[in-house]
């Protein structure tokens, strides 16, 4: 799956009733180039919104899907699914996760790869080479 | 102002706080990201 970024600013998300904590006109989601193209590496629900997990080069980040329009609805088959539950760790800031195999199921994956540790990066970048050579077939 | 990252502080300190984080591009095309933690009351950025 693929988005092009068509607002890196918090101003599209102000009509909607569910947006991230703290999001206003003036939030910037510096990571993201307007008219850049990115590969989808999950969707996850989160505090009742959605979010894109994506990156810019090292930086990794999960940012609401009102930023961005589809531009390849395709989805691997290697994606899996996982629904959370108020007695998992990572609710609700996770609620559901689709996606790699690590980003659903090993429950702090999501959290070292927003904090930029250098294993889940070397995971995240494993499985991106992966996904971009199954879209090329 | 920064964004939210979707992550829950579980060190002692700072229980009830939100990890944050800034990107920076510089105008030699270098990305600075700039992490740091704040607290919401109601909904508004109230202290970091």
């Amino acid at each position: 799956m693929e988005v092009k970024c068509i607002h890196n600013t918090g101003k599209i998300l102000i009509g909607y009733h569910r947006k991230p904590l703290g999001s206003s006109a003036i939030t910037q989601y510096g990571e993201l180039k307007i008219g850049k193209k990115y590969l989808v590496m999950g969707v996850i629900m989160s505090n009742g919104y959605l979010t894109y997990l994506i990156d810019n080069n090292d930086v990794i980040s999960a940012c609401p899907y009102q930023l961005f329009e589809v531009t390849n609805h395709v989805i691997t088959p290697n994606w899996y699914f996982r629904a959370l539950t108020i007695d998992d760790n990572n609710f609700p800031n996770q609620e559901a996760v689709w996606g790699y195999y690590e980003l659903c199921f090993i429950d702090n994956h999501f959290e070292q790869l927003l904090t930029m540790n250098e294993d889940a990066h070397r995971i995240y970048f494993k499985r991106k080479i992966e996904i971009e050579k199954e879209l090329e077939e | 102002m920064g964004t939210v990252l979707l992550i829950t502080l579980r060190d002692a300190r700072w229980v009830g706080w939100n990890k944050l984080q800034y990107v920076k591009t510089l105008s030699d095309g270098t990305e600075i990201v700039i992490h740091f933690v704040g607290k919401f009351t109601n909904g508004v950025f109230d202290s970091y």
